[in-house]
Order: C-alpha cells, then structure tokens, then sequence
C-alpha cells in the first residue's frame, strides 16, 4: 500500500494542525537555542580578527605555507577514513539486518564495543601493533613469513585510514543498520521472485534504496574524520605529515589561542555536512517511497546467503579480531606492565595488577563515575526525544524549509569538540557566568554535541513508518499526542534504543568538551582517563579503555537479556 | 606508572610537616582576632606572626580554589597536607597548562574570580601576567629558591625545575654512541631514530638562543635535515616511547619522568648536553582572589612545606644548589620571549623539523 504508490504525506501535517505548530515551534525553539549560539560564534570568530573583520583566517587555515600537502594529506585521509567506514560499517548492518548469518548478537556487539576505546588509546594500541620498529604484528610476520624489514607501517596515510575508519565503523554500522530496516524487503523478495541473483539484489535494489542514506553518511564521515585530532597527531604527525587540524590545534595551543582558525575550518566542515544533509533531504522528499512500515501486515524476509553464510560469518569473525581482540589484548598487555615493553619472559614476569589498583583507588572516580552516567543517560535520553521531535517534522510534515531544521540539528556534529566547549564556556561567562561551573553546562554541552547522531539516526527510523498508519489514527480520532505516544514511538522503539545506546555510549567517552567545561566536583570519567594519560600513566590509562570496554561489553550483554531488541529483525 | 617508590618519602615528610603544623596551630589563638586584610598588607610581615594572621584569615574564608597544570596525584600531596595543616578546604581543577591560561583568563575577563591560585609552567603563568590576573606579591621565604626561580615582577614563583634531558634506550643505544656535544647528533647514525615533542617551542627558543642564536638554529637545522626526527605528543608518550623501544634517542624529555620509568626497571637512561634548555613550574597568587589569606597561606605553604612534599615525589625543587643537574650550563627558558613570540618559535619549530 504505501511502498509503491505516490502518495505523499500531504494530509498528515494537515490533520494535526495546531498541534504541528505548537511542537515544530517549540522544537526548532530548542533546536536553535542549543545549536545556534556555538553556530554563531563559530561563524563570527571565522571572519573576526585582532583588527576587525577579516578573511585572514581562511587564508590562514587553507592557504599557509605547504598548503597543498596539507589539505593533500586532509583529503587522502578522510576520503579514505569515510571510505573505509562506509563499507566496513555498511556490510556489517547488511549481514546483520538482512541475512541469515550466524552470530548476530556477537557482530552487534563487536560493531559497538571499539565505541567505548578513547581515540588516543587505540591509535596507541595500533602503534604498539603495527610499528615498524615494535609493531607485535610486523614481529609476527617476519617471525612467520621470514620477511625482511617491516611489512607494515602504521606511520602512514594508510595507517590512519585503518585506526580511524576502524574506529568510525560503529557509527556507520548504526546508521546503515536503521537505514536497512527503514528499505524494503518487498521490493527484495520481488526481484529474487524473479530469478535475481543475490549480488544482483543487493547492488540493483538494497544498496540504491539506501544510496540517500549512504550519500549523507559517507558526508558526514569526511566530516568527523577532517575534524579528528587524534590519530593524525599520534599517527601522522611522528611520519611528518601534518593535516589540517595539526595547525589548528596548534593555534588552540598557544598563547593567545588563535580560535580565529579553528572557527574557520570549523565553520568550513559546517557547510559540507549541511551539504551532506540538504542532498539526504532531497532525495527522500518523497518519504513514502521508502516507507516499509506501512498498513500492510506481512514478515520481512531476510536474504538466504546460501553457500556464502560462512564467508558473511568469516568476514564479521576477521573484524572482530582486528578490530577488537588485537588492539584489546595489546591494551590488556600494556596495562599489566610497569612501563611498556615488547611481550618477553622478562616483562612477563613484571606484570601485575597494580595498574587496576590504582585506577579502582583514584580518588575521585566514584564522583566522576556518578557524573558520567548522569550525563551519558540524561544526554542519551533528551537527545533522542528532542530528535525524534526534528525527524518528524523533516519526515511526516511538508513544512517548507522543514529540511533546513533538520540540517541546523545535523551540524553541530562538524564543530570541533573543543571550539564547542569553549563557545559554550565564553557564551555563559558573557551571560554573568550562568550555569557556569555546574553539571548543567556540561549538559547543555554534551546535548549540542550528539543532537546530529541522534536526529541521523531517528531519521533514517522515521523514514520507515508508511503516512497510512499516522493518518488512520488521525481519522480515528487520536489527538497528536496519542499518535505519536502509541503509533509512532512505538515503531520508532528499535531505532530509538540503538540511538539512545550510541549516544549514551559516546557521551561517556566525551573528553574536548568536557574538559574545557568540568570544574571541582564535576570531573567526568573521560577526565580521569585523560589524566592519567597525561601523567604518562600508560598502564593506567590502558586498563580503564579495558575496564570501560569490559563495562560496556556487560551493558549490551545485559540490555540484551533484559529483553531490550536494539538491533535484530523487529 | 612508577609512585610507589616515592611513599615513604613522602609519608616521612608529611610527619615532619604536620609536627610543624602543630606547633603553628596552637600558636593560632594570638591572632585569632585580628582583622582582615589586604593581601599586599601581609608581604612585610615575616615569620610566625605573618602565617598565624593568614591562618586566621584563611581560616574565615574557609577554603581555597586552584587551577593547576600539575599531575592531580601530585597536586593531591600537596593540598592534603595543607588542609590537615591548616583545616582550610581546597578545590583543585586540574587540565592542560594552555586550557588553565583559557579559563582563568576568560574567567577574569568576564569577570568572575574564582581562582585564587595559579599552578602551572613558566609560559603559563607568564601569560596570565601579561594578562594582568597575577598579582605581584612578596613572598618572604621566596628569597631562599633559585634566582631563576624568582622574576623581578614578582608575579609568581617557581616551585619546581623542568629540565628538558635527552633520553635513551639502554637496549638500543650503547653507551659509547652517545652524542657529547649538540653538533654529534648531525652524525647520520641517528638517521630514523630522534624523538621530539609537538610542542617543543618552548625548548627550541631556550637551545637555539644558548647556542647563539641563528647559529644555533642552523644547527639544530642540520640534525633534522641529515636524520629526521619523530614528533610525538607531549612529554610523557615520548619518555613512555623511549621506555618501549619505540623512540631510540629522545630530544627532550623531562628529566624527572626519565627517572621514574628508570626506577620501575625500564631500559631508560639520560644524558645532559652542553647547554640543557630548562624552564619552571611555579605558582601565582590571582590579583582579584576570592580568598586573598587562603591563597597566600598556600603560597607560603608550596614554597615551605610544598617543596618538601615535591622533593619526596620525585620533582626537581627551586629550593638549594643541588636543585639542577651538577656540571652542566642551563638554557633557562625566557618566558616573557617565549610568550612574545610564541607565534615566531612555533613557526621556527615547524621549520625545523620539516612540517
């Protein structure tokens, strides 16, 4: 009923009126409360100098000495991050979604568990494995195959590609895994009813009704991976070769902090996201094409791999291992060791526990455990409300310019974590030092932050349900409030569950932002990480990306027995 | 890594310090009734009389609030030690030194002070002079630490020595390789092997103007050009990367975190170079503080009993002639030109070192 026709969801924005205005004016009140100062101020630091305004910062940014190689190597490496993620994340959500592979809980798992990594520690993990000097990996080899020198080189292009794209996938899983569920099958069993291959149904139909979804996601994964500081810093940098960012935080570094660049190249990544959005917003203004949620009753099949179930499964198993059991047991392995040493009989002999000891002793870290969690679940859960408020209007309404409220929503993502914490920061001190020094700016902070994962994500859900089911509560009498409560939030649950658990995720892991906005009592978990780090505690820092893994690992194990379907046919 | 070795020291000093402390508290009720006032009243007065009326005021106001690029275990020491002195609480934030700067300078600018102290290195605290958040004062028993370790403004004092030595892996390089002068490193049996910071500016300005300026520079030119050097991030990945093999020969690496890895049995080992570039880590009262009495007790607190509590951890104090490594000319770094031209070094560095 819905998928095929032409209908569009004309009479559903008719049918609530008032209500729709009531909710999109608050909505975009909120939307650009939270999202417009930082907007603001980012545009306005771009074009402001020592003298008044300027275009110095962009010339700065983008035109400094050796400018090509830089936005050369920028380029190579987030094309290739988003590449790599894009694919890695996409087959993932496939075999998850849409086949019959074995292991599904363990691949959802898998594909969330690097999440809860801090970036730095990985990029250090791949260091210790893939170095030419002391990389486990090339010891291995040379070990093993007799080759001379090093075969692999994590100092590279490639090798920030790989740590970088590994540790984006979970985001590309997750958008890719509603974008599947939000396709439909029909159309699938249709075509293999007519004697299509498999390969052919996938790259003819699967892949084409996700294309939007691809399209947006692969935008948005050149975002982050230009704004990442991270690996080039550790990975790039020692190779000598700078990125855009290098120079950035660099200005953000001295004395007096040059914000002028920063907000440039910010301002820079703001434009291509909303890019990346207006073309989704675009090619699925026809939301009820890709509705698979409709009146329609009926199973979704999954696709019968056949012969190939086993390479699905040797696939999820291979990433699994590299992305997981390499990097956690060189993690695990470092954080038993004094200082880090190569695996001997010696060093051997020096592991202990210490390292766990002193985490679990830190003083401090009840406190900071208590102010993560609030915030990761206070974050998790307004983000997704307020988000699944904006996919619906960009989604059910036809409210011109609807696509704008959803972009404004989406680009908070490309506004580096830092310049966010200290727009955030200056922003409250300009109005009398407001909420200044609480929990609550660290909120408002991290609410900015993961706004855009949460809308991506309630979007791609919300393209799902069929007009038919929200005009035929309508007509039943259902008020607005009804609808949504007992139609659409429940077809939304999965979708939601799995944003609600990825924000919250993330939001835990939050460091750029919070570190700028934390005071005495308001210390986060991230912090403590940090700290260590900074401290050259590496056995420390080490065993809490194991210990927050193995926390995490416990969570989805637990949400999984509770009942909670975050991921699965519905 | 590594603080164990470093308890009982401390533990031993903690007990001489809160016998002192007892003494200065029972002698407390001489001024329990005097009345507040200014900080800069307070700077002619000496010795006892001086800390019994900042106890009193302290006291009053009740705690203290510092901003600190300091490790927190190692802030911790010390602001415990001072709240069982002296019965006045501490809020202690603790970040980066260049996000230390970004606060309180934001902070003080809009207006709001809620810092009463500043704990970071020499370019910090440099730039929160020029900002005009410090407020030049005089500490009596500042007259006893290194003259480096006491600016002519006043504005703050140095506490502790970072001393910028080259590090090397005792597995990987023998003994008899090791550079003696700057000009050895040209040798291109260093070539994949040098290690540096991101943020070596700062070392740069002290090494190059020591060894005469752009001669000095040409120099440091010349060892990148023949044998590249790995630029890694901060000082504690790079001592950690030398410990791992990683790094066979560091540029800069602070002497004392060389020292700790070598204590907990890592293959680390450091040498001094003819001139060893070196800056401080020190403290300032804020002009504005909240807590004016709390905030110089402190600062009479870090610069007595502190120094003790930071010599029992490992660190290099300001206080004696054994402080800096015997024999060796050191490159102290000139803040106030490190801040000036912060722009200019870092573009320098860049140069350098071929990014």
């Amino acid at each position: 009923m819905g998928t095929g026709g032409r209908r569009v969801p004309a009479p559903v924005s008719r049918l609530f009126p008032a209500a729709d205005r009531i909710v999109l004016g608050g909505v975009a009140l909120v939307v650009a409360l939270l999202v417009a100062p930082p907007l603001v101020f980012l545009a306005g630091r771009s074009v402001t100098g020592p003298d008044g305004p300027t275009i110095a910062n962009f010339a700065a940014a983008y035109g400094g000495a050796g400018a090509f190689a830089v936005v050369s190597n920028s380029l190579q490496y987030a094309l290739g991050t988003a590449a790599f993620a894009l694919c890695a994340g996409t087959a993932l959500a496939w075999i998850n979604e849409r086949t019959n592979a074995p292991f599904k809980t363990l691949v959802f798992a898998a594909a969330l568990a690097p999440l809860a990594i801090p970036n730095m520690l990985l990029a250090i993990a791949w260091a210790l494995l893939a170095s030419p000097r002391i990389g486990l990996i090339n010891a291995a080899l040379g070990a093993m195959l007799g080759i001379e020198g090093a075969a692999l080189d994590i100092y590279s292009i490639a090798g920030m590609v790989w740590v970088d794209g590994l540790h984006e996938t979970p985001f590309a899983f997750l958008m890719m895994t509603a974008a599947f569920r939000a396709s439909d099958s029909a159309l699938e069993e249709a075509a293999r009813a007519s004697g299509a291959s498999t390969a052919r149904v996938l790259g003819r139909i699967t892949l084409r009704l996700v294309a939007p979804a691809l399209a947006a996601l692969f935008a948005l994964l050149v975002v982050r991976a230009l704004e990442s500081f991270e690996t080039p810093a550790l990975l790039g940098m020692p190779a000598g070769l700078p990125v855009l960012t290098s120079a950035i935080y660099e200005a953000l570094g001295r004395y007096p902090s040059d914000l002028g660049l920063a907000s440039a190249h910010g301002t820079v990544l703001v434009a291509v996201a909303l890019l990346g959005v207006f073309a989704q917003a675009h090619a699925t203004r026809q939301p009820a094409r890709f509705a698979t949620l409709t009146g329609r009753g009926g199973q979704r099949g999954l696709v019968d791999l056949g012969r190939w179930r086993g390479a699905a499964c040797a696939l999820c198993l291979a990433y699994v291992f590299v992305a997981i059991v390499l990097p956690v047991a060189v993690l695990v392995w470092a954080s038993l060791q004094p200082f880090y040493a190569v695996p001997s009989r010696a060093a051997l002999e020096r592991a202990s526990l210490a390292a766990y000891r002193a985490v679990v002793a830190r003083q401090g870290l009840g406190g900071a455990l208590a102010n993560s969690v609030f915030l990761a679940g206070a974050t998790a859960t307004l983000v997704m409300a307020l988000a699944s408020l904006v996919a619906w209007i960009s989604v059910m309404t036809r409210i011109r310019g609807r696509w704008l409220l959803d972009g404004i929503a989406t680009v908070p993502i490309a506004i580096p974590g830092i310049v966010l914490g200290l727009a955030i920061m200056l922003g409250s001190l300009a109005m009398g030092g407001a909420l200044y020094g609480t929990i609550w700016i660290l909120l408002i902070a991290y609410l900015c932050r993961f706004l855009p994962h949460g809308v991506r994500a309630s979007s791609i859900s919300m393209l799902r349900i069929g007009p038919e089911l929200v005009e035929s509560a309508a007509t039943s009498g259902a008020s607005w409030s009804l609808t949504m409560r007992r139609v659409v939030l429940p077809l939304l649950r999965p979708g939601l569950l799995a944003g609600w658990l990825y924000v919250a995720i993330v939001a835990l892991r939050e460091l750029s932002s919070s570190i700028v906005l934390y005071s005495p009592g308001t210390e986060v978990v991230a912090v403590v990480v940090w700290d260590f780090w900074q401290n050259g505690q590496m056995a420390e820092t080490a065993a809490c990306g194991v210990m927050l893994m193995a926390a995490l690992a416990g969570l989805l194990v637990a949400a999984r027995s509770l009942g909670l379907r975050v991921a699965g046919p519905i | 890594m590594g603080y164990s070795p470093r308890v009982e020291s401390i533990t031993r000093r903690n007990a001489l310090a809160v016998g002192l402390a007892g003494a200065l508290i029972a002698s407390r009720a001489v001024g329990a009734g005097a009345q507040p006032v200014a900080p800069a009243d307070l700077a002619a007065e000496e010795g006892t009389a001086r800390r019994e009326r900042l106890v009193a005021g302290a006291r009053r106001e009740g705690s203290v609030t510092i901003y600190s690029s300091m490790p927190v275990e190692d802030m911790r020491a010390q602001t415990e030690a001072f709240e069982r002195l002296f019965g006045v609480g501490v809020q202690a934030w603790r970040a980066s030194g260049e996000t230390v700067v970004q606060r309180t300078v934001a902070e003080a600018r809009a207006g709001r002070f809620a810092v009463d102290l500043v704990e970071s290195t020499g370019p910090d605290l440099e730039a929160l002079r020029g900002e005009g958040v410090l407020a030049p004062l005089t500490i009596p028993s500042a007259g006893r630490l290194h003259p480096d370790a006491r600016p002519a403004h006043r504005a703050y004092v140095g506490t502790r020595f970072l001393v910028e030595a080259l590090a090397f892996n005792t597995a990987l390089v023998a003994r008899d390789e090791l550079p003696r002068r700057w000009e050895d490193l040209r040798n291109s049996r260093w070539r994949g092997k040098l290690g540096i910071t991101n943020d070596a500016a700062p070392w740069l300005a002290a090494l190059a103007t020591a060894l005469g300026g752009e001669s000095g520079l040409q120099l440091v030119r010349e060892i990148f050009a023949v044998n590249g050097v790995s630029v890694r991030r901060g000082h504690s990945l790079l001592a950690n990367l030398v410990a791992a093999g990683e790094v066979p020969l560091a540029l800069n690496v602070y002497d004392y975190r060389a020292e700790q890895l070598k204590r907990a049995g890592a293959p680390v080992d450091t040498i001094y170079l003819d001139p060893t570039p070196a800056n401080i880590a020190g403290i300032g009262v804020a002009g504005r503080a909240a807590h004016p009495h709390a905030a110089q007790l402190f600062m009479d607190f870090a610069l007595n009993e502190g120094l003790s509590i930071l010599r029992g951890r490992g660190f290099r104090t300001t206080e004696g002639a054994e402080s800096l490594p015997a024999g060796i000319r050191i490159a102290m770094n000139d803040n106030a030109d490190v801040v000036a031209n912060n722009a200019l070094w870092q573009q320098r560095l860049r140069a350098v070192i071929g990014q």
